[in-house]
């Protein structure tokens, strides 16, 4: 069974948020209502981060990155889901069942890259907006937390055409969206548990690093540094 | 999981079929009436195709995902050589423009000051009198065209009605820049290949440029080969994130930058002598000209960039391999914008424009066919003001009410016009100033051609229809086509209609028989060597097969083109380079206490066209927190002389007038400049989200362009 993973090359990534544009389609994220966006209730899986400045004007950097969920192999989300909505899949993946979902939020609270969103309106626009919907994911309804899922939907289809193909599933047979429309292929996904696997070349970079990995959260999406 | 089309059939409701559906919220989808019997009976079966993004001048090509032959989503094609399977937030999203609820359904005539839909009968009938009765220069083409095909075809279509009033914005094209009126010819393309150094004034390489996502791969390549970029610009954008060292600058001092760095090569004598001998006209007067006004310090004390700095520069300029000093159209967006190209192209010609390169031969129809271009250049859409002799404006795709400063002049010049005609496929800015509209069909609807050399490599993309037309559109080009043959403008036109001028424009590729089609990668090996022996790569045996195969594949190139050095003869006068001569600008002279605002572009509407689309104005202030509304960024250590915190609302007050913004602390903002992004407050929609700040801008302009100034206009804050 694989684990999957990803890194993000910084000394790659040109800020574009194709990463953003192209999760936000998707995964059928909400297109929020002007109030509601204004309120701090914007819905984005996939999002530009500036963490902070390196040196001095005008010698000066911002640090910023695409960030996601980060797949934690310990994620403390799960632990504290009354419900069992979310749980760690045998493949790595963090995952979230809509219709279990109590909408209680405490995941929300526990996760310590907020990368968790809720859904507390209704999609704001009418149901017709389901042209532009990717046809395979569902719409979550109000009340229910969600996050990215390394495109979950689109593994199960790899997986399906594999089967018919009677073969195993490639290496690049399954890339989530963000991976597949960046212009510079600054994020690199796979099969963490397979030494060959690119990620896996990537993820021992001296240049790698994982957002707050001092608390235990094992995250498997992780970054390689800028090169200055 | 599948879409319930039970469900979506029942919400939809047959008799609400063709009308935009609210009820939830604002509609910000339509479904059309040919779609609702596939709704209802599709299988479900996905197919794709390849087509081509005309959002931008990159030219990125795409992949469209079809379900029951109804576009769904779109991704990059991974065998165009110009994106390599890329897609930027712009061609993500260009699919909720074929949906949008705000498309025009079939040509409009304003009576009484309001729309009404007519036939396109009517429609047509109406611009072919006007234009019967209204030739020469009567009659002017204003136009934003990605395509350089389409391009041409407007400007053989005002040529034919003897008119040089024609104003073709397309900001990829080298005929847009001032290279011929110094030089006798104008680069193909970096030649990242030898390439070591880019020293870039202002161009946003990775966000709007020529071709962005091309950019974003050669630049990331480019360091990886430890090139370097030094960027000269009034923003630390993400392009210039890239860059090492940033050097803030306003772009009204680029052009003394450029001299600067000249004049330190100069001294040092480190300058190609043999390139500029005989390739540099009055050569020895460019020289004691820079010399004796330009010095290092001269222009730390003009520009307040450090001397030190411009030596460095320069001093690397020199010793670098293969460097290019680049700029594209963003160079012309300040008041002396056209000297400020003639001082790059002079620093490039110190060392004989080493790092660009040029096709040997050019087998596709490009841009240095457009000979009338040089003739046009001098007329721009400033010129609407006071043209007491206009009867007929045509109106292509262009949104200039928008993005200009003189908006409310342009306005009134154009209230005056007896006939405005307008081809856009949205109601915009300019669009609601028109007497009639014959609406475009959407990219995802129309046949078009796009060529570009930006690569390297001469490279033709093909935007084909991936659905039929949903609406009574009409492609503008078979309206001009039609036009041209019913007025007898042009004799013994080729062509019936705009795909046969396409496929009468393409022969030459096909003639050709060189180069490949996008249907694989760049071949290497065996492949290569084959191809050098003369092999052809793809086979087709008529021009029918060779058409056919382009639709399909989205397009052909030349991987193994045959270029050369970049090698034109510059003739610069001292007036072309410093102005002196020519007549001053009318910039205003600022306050001691005013600030400078400072107006920005983003990737993700870089013409004021795009930011209809709701994904994308949902993401416009995504990475500074702020959605549906205008916000300023100030440096930190000026906001604390001003008492102004972060996250809060000030007032920016300018001559034009005021308005109200978040202020957003952000340490890499110059401190003399208040920073506003561009694309926000359009004004014909009932939902208005921000200020458009080119409102607020001073009227200076670029004197030769028309170019609006974005970053000459005092502020203060409140």
């Amino acid at each position: 069974m694989p684990k999957y993973g990803m890194m993000i090359d910084l000394n790659k990534c040109t800020s574009c948020q194709a990463c953003v544009t192209a999760c936000k389609l998707e995964n059928n994220v909400q297109i929020v209502s002007e109030d509601d966006a204004q309120n701090g209730r914007a819905m984005f899986w996939m999002k530009m981060l500036t963490l902070e400045f390196d040196g001095d004007y005008p010698n000066i950097r911002p640090k910023a990155l695409p960030r996601n969920c980060m797949q934690c192999d310990e994620p403390s989300c799960i632990k504290v889901c009354p419900v069992r909505a979310t749980y760690k899949r045998p493949d790595g993946i963090v995952a979230q069942i809509y219709p279990q979902c109590i909408g209680c939020r405490y995941c929300m609270a526990n996760c310590p890259y907020t990368v968790k969103v809720f859904n507390w309106d209704r999609q704001a626009q009418p149901v017709q907006m389901e042209k532009t919907y990717d046809p395979d994911v569902s719409v979550r309804p109000k009340g229910v937390v969600e996050k990215c899922t390394f495109c979950i939907q689109r593994l199960q289809k790899a997986s399906e055409k594999a089967a018919v193909e009677h073969r195993k599933l490639e290496p690049g047979d399954y890339v989530p969206a963000c991976v597949e429309v960046c212009p510079v292929d600054a994020i690199t996904f796979g099969d963490l548990d397979d030494p060959k696997s690119e990620v896996t070349k990537a993820s021992r970079d001296y240049r790698a690093f994982g957002l707050l990995e001092e608390l235990g959260t094992v995250p498997k999406v992780r970054y390689l540094n800028a090169i200055e | 999981m599948h879409i319930s089309r039970r469900n979506f059939v029942k919400l939809l409701g047959g008799s609400l079929a063709g009308f935009a559906v609210g009820g939830l919220g604002e509609a910000l989808i339509k479904i059309p009436n040919a779609v609702v019997p596939i709704l209802y009976k599709g299988p479900r079966i996905e197919t794709w195709k390849i087509t081509t993004c005309a959002k931008c001048p990159g030219h990125c090509g795409l992949r469209v995902r079809m379900i029951d032959d109804l576009p769904v989503q779109v991704f990059g094609n991974p065998l165009s050589p110009i994106n390599a399977g890329g897609i930027c937030p712009m061609g993500l999203t260009s699919i909720q423009n074929l949906y949008h609820p705000d498309r025009l359904t079939s040509p409009m005539r304003k009576v009484n000051g309001k729309f009404q839909k007519v036939s396109y009968h009517e429609a047509y009938g109406i611009l072919s009198k006007a234009l019967q009765d209204n030739s020469g220069e009567k009659t002017a083409f204003v136009a934003q065209a990605e395509s350089d095909f389409m391009g041409r075809l407007i400007h053989d279509f005002t040529q034919s009605l003897k008119s040089e009033k024609v104003a073709i914005d397309r900001f990829g094209s080298k005929t847009v820049l001032p290279y011929r009126s110094a030089a006798d010819d104008y680069p193909d393309f970096i030649d990242f290949s030898r390439c070591d150094l880019i020293i870039n004034f202002g161009s946003q390489l990775t966000e709007i440029s020529e071709s962005p996502l091309f950019f974003s791969r050669a630049v990331n390549d480019l360091r990886s080969k430890r090139g370097s970029i030094v960027t000269f610009s009034p923003k630390l954008t993400p392009s210039a994130f890239k860059s090492k060292p940033w050097i803030p600058v306003l772009p009204e001092f680029y052009e003394d930058v450029a001299l600067g760095l000249a004049c330190v090569i100069l001294n040092d004598g480190t300058y190609d002598k043999g390139f500029v001998q005989k390739n540099f006209n009055d050569f020895g007067s460019f020289r004691q000209l820079i010399l004796e006004d330009y010095s290092p310090a001269d222009v730390e004390k003009k520009t307040g960039v450090p001397s030190k700095d411009i030596i460095a520069t320069a001093r690397e300029f020199a010793s670098a391999t293969s460097p290019v000093a680049y700029f594209d159209e963003s160079i012309l967006q300040s008041s002396n914008g056209t000297r400020n190209a003639y001082a790059v192209l002079a620093l490039n010609a110190l060392r004989g424009f080493s790092g660009y390169g040029k096709l040997q031969t050019r087998e596709i129809p490009g841009d240095d066919k457009t000979k009338s271009d040089a003739a046009s250049a001098s007329w721009n859409t400033s010129r609407l003001i006071g043209d007491a002799d206009l009867k007929v404006l045509l109106i292509y795709r262009s949104n200039f009410i928008f993005n200009s400063p003189n908006s409310e002049d342009l306005r009134k010049a154009i209230s005056n016009i007896p006939l405005v005609v307008s081809f856009s496929p949205f109601i915009d800015e300019t669009t609601e100033l028109a007497n009639l509209i014959i609406p475009d069909h959407d990219d995802f609807e129309k046949f078009d051609a796009m060529s570009s050399t930006v690569t390297g490599a001469p490279v033709v993309s093909v935007q084909r229809p991936v659905v039929k037309p949903f609406y009574a559109t009409t492609h503008t080009g078979d309206v001009l086509i039609s036009l041209m043959h019913d007025l007898n403008l042009s004799k013994d036109l080729p062509y019936g209609n705009y795909v046969d001028y396409l496929r009468a424009n393409l022969k030459p590729v096909y003639k050709h028989g060189k180069g490949m089609l996008m249907a694989q990668k760049k071949p290497t090996g065996l492949e290569k060597s084959l191809h050098e022996a003369g092999w052809q790569l793809t086979s087709y045996s008529d021009f029918d097969e060779f058409w056919d195969q382009m639709l399909k594949y989205g397009g052909w190139w030349d991987p193994f083109p045959k270029v050369e050095q970049f090698s034109p003869t510059l003739s610069l006068s001292a007036s072309q380079l410093t102005g002196k001569g020519s007549a001053s600008s009318e910039k205003k002279t600022h306050d001691a206490d005013s600030l400078t605002l400072n107006i920005f572009s983003k990737n993700l509407d870089y013409k004021g066209n795009m930011l209809r689309n709701a994904a994308l104005t949902e993401q416009f202030g995504v990475e500074r927190d702020v959605y549906y509304d205008t916000w300023i960024e100030i440096n930190p250590n000026t906001a604390k002389k001003l008492s102004v915190g972060d996250r809060t609302k000030v007032r920016v007050q300018t001559r034009r007038g005021s308005f109200v913004a978040t202020a957003i602390h952000n340490p890499t903002v110059v401190p003399s400049n208040i920073d506003v992004p561009f694309g926000l407050g359009h004004k014909f929609t009932e939902k208005k989200y921000g200020i458009n700040p080119i409102d607020y801008a001073d009227y200076v302009f670029d004197e030769a362009t028309g170019t609006p100034s974005l970053s000459e206009t005092s502020v203060k804050i409140e």
